[in-house]
């Protein structure tokens, strides 16, 4: 029986679109960030409240990604800032040729930073690879420290973390010192942030200065 | 299921490699799956036969090898295998690493029959 030796990665067709959105971006000075976590853990919540405060240097757009609805584009266009809504209509995860299909959209050449919130979900969208400069993983330490140990991949898969919620600590039985533990096993070199939500006051000062220096690391 | 779009993607280049070849019917393809694809093998199974109806694959059987992971230290700089975390490097002890493989969802070989020539 003949056989043929085909050799070839599934991953390689997302892959290599990935690669044509990079260039764009590069090719337009736009800085990507792609933000990923399960339902519920705080994304926009991040967003709505880094966002404002990033807009003050960066020109930013924002692509929102959800199952169903546009409340989440909605609520960043409310921060004054320009977003668009993909609705994946029951699919997991956002894909590379999604997020080329909505560049155009974007007006990139007159914006310096492009943020990407992923369907909620910590597992599928972790395989694929939008183009970006920076991932994100957003777990809250309210879905629970074992989350890390679970979702190994998606702490291998990503430059930084933000653990949010973390003005619930004294109300939820969850160790954060456990979480920031595991996390350094799996990714030694992560870059690990906690944020809080504490009487409409959001504290994330760190990861906005670390998302500032690695946008001007990238522009140089 | 983002196992339903990584078959169809596993379609897509399969086809393209059968592309121009005489085949009557595929027997089998054979996958090689890393622990760190996220990729179920249950659910690959139940995409590629939902997937594979009334085309040339119909009656072909998926076999999935699961990979484990490469990792190459940072302190001494010898590579091994891995499937789960923590990891520690056997030769020196210490946890500083990077993973350079094992999210692949792999199309190894594919085994078909021919289509006899008719004259
Ligand atoms: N106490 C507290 N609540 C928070 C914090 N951040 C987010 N929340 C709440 O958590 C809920 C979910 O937040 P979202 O920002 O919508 O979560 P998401 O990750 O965008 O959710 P999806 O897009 O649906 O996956 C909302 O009720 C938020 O008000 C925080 O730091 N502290
Ligand atoms: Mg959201
Ligand atoms: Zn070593």
């Amino acid at each position: 029986m003949p056989r043929i030796n085909v050799n070839k990665d599934v991953k390689d067709l997302n892959r290599q679109q990935a690669e044509k959105n990079r260039e764009i971006f590069l090719e337009n000075a736009v800085f990507t960030i792609n933000i990923i976590g399960s339902p519920g853990a705080g994304k926009t919540t991040l967003l709505e409240n880094i966002l404002p405060i990033l807009a003050k240097k960066y020109r930013i757009c924002v692509i929102e990604g959800d199952l169903e609805t546009d409340n989440d584009a909605e609520r960043i266009r409310k921060a004054n800032i320009q977003a668009v809504q993909i609705n994946t209509n029951g699919g997991c995860h956002l894909d590379a040729f999604m997020i080329a299909k909505e560049l155009k959209a974007l007006d990139l050449a007159n914006k310096d930073l492009l943020i990407i919130e992923n369907v909620g979900n910590l597992v599928c969208p972790t395989g694929f690879d939008l183009g970006e400069d920076m991932r994100i993983v957003v777990m809250s330490i309210a879905e629970g420290d074992d989350k890390p140990k679970k979702y190994p991949v998606a702490v291998v898969n990503t430059d930084a973390i933000v653990l949010t919620k973390t003005d619930l600590l004294p109300y939820i039985d969850a160790d954060i010192e456990k979480m920031r533990k595991t996390i350094f096993e799996i990714k030694p070199e992560i870059k690990l942030f906690e944020t809080k939500k504490a009487s409409s006051i959001y504290e994330a000062n760190e990861l906005i200065a670390h998302i500032e220096k690695s946008i001007n690391t990238k522009s140089r | 299921m983002h196992e339903m779009s990584l078959m169809s993607g596993m379609f897509e280049i399969a086809a393209d490699a059968l592309n121009g070849l005489p085949v009557k019917k595929v027997n089998t393809i054979t996958l090689s799956v890393g622990v760190l694809s996220n990729a179920l093998p249950d659910a690959l199974e139940y995409a590629f036969y939902a997937l594979a109806e009334n085309t040339i694959f119909e009656c072909a059987k998926l076999i999935i090898i699961k990979a484990g992971f490469t990792v190459k230290c940072y302190e001494c700089g010898s590579e091994f295998s891995a499937y789960e975390f923590p990891i520690i490097c056997p030769t020196c002890l210490k946890a500083s690493y990077a993973i350079v493989g094992g999210d692949e969802v792999y199309i190894e070989s594919i085994d078909y029959e021919e289509e006899k020539c008719q004259e």
